[in-house]
């Protein structure tokens, strides 16, 4: 049960830094696409499936650091 | 009563009284006194003895309980849910991850993807509609598992 809450722990971190990433780059992204329609704050919206996962790993660290 | 309920467990044990008195640490006439109801057991051994044999000691102790103990058979029932669970959501964590990646060091593929979408939802959404669905089935499949 250890090993398993640690793993969902890890892969919390690493889907935190890579929302980071994800998010930042393609705000750049779309802040320097010309022509476009959308404002580039619409980036952030490429966080929400990263903080689904991220308060599943949570749960699932909690519930296993429990058991 | 405690005595005929000692002598039924060790009968269908197929135990002799001086088997299940070693297996117990105690004497052979210790368990025939216990059987008789002319002695009862300490606290200790009533412990020891419903862990032998799987049951509650206020199943030993109570006339009105049932108190088996044995759940063998449901932690292996819910063994291969947990497992279940736990590749769900790992892959649909993983593979999220390495979309990630790859929208940010190879852009071109992440653009294959949301042209491959035949709807009106970008392909990329669709993607990551999946793998939220994948981890949240994941989850809920090692939520509900639980070992008594």
């Amino acid at each position: 049960m250890k090993k398993i809450r640690n793993i969902f722990i890890v892969l919390a971190v690493i889907l935190s830094n890579l929302m980071c990433a994800v998010v930042g780059y393609q705000y750049a992204v779309m802040q320097r696409g010309i022509g476009d329609s959308a404002p580039a704050g619409i980036a952030f919206i490429y966080a929400v499936p990263y903080v689904a996962g991220i308060a599943v790993c949570a749960i699932l660290a909690i519930r296993f650091h429990t058991k | 009563m405690l005595s005929e309920k000692l002598y039924k467990l060790r009968k269908n044990s197929g135990l002799s009284q001086e088997q299940l008195a070693e297996q117990l640490n105690v004497s052979r006439q210790a368990i025939s006194k216990w059987e008789q109801g002319t002695a009862v057991p300490e606290s200790e051994k009533l412990i020891s003895i419903s862990e032998y044999f799987s049951v509650t000691v206020d199943y030993l102790l109570k006339d009105d309980t049932v108190g088996i103990t044995d759940t063998t058979d449901e932690v292996v029932v819910e063994k291969p849910k947990m497992i279940v669970g736990i590749v769900i959501c790992i892959a649909g964590i993983v593979s999220l991850v390495i979309w990630g990646f790859l929208s940010i060091v190879r852009p071109e593929v992440s653009n294959q993807l949301s042209e491959a979408s035949m709807v009106t939802i970008d392909g990329n959404g669709i993607f990551l509609i999946l793998c939220v669905v994948a981890i949240v089935i994941g989850a809920s499949f090692l939520l509900k598992s639980k070992k008594k």
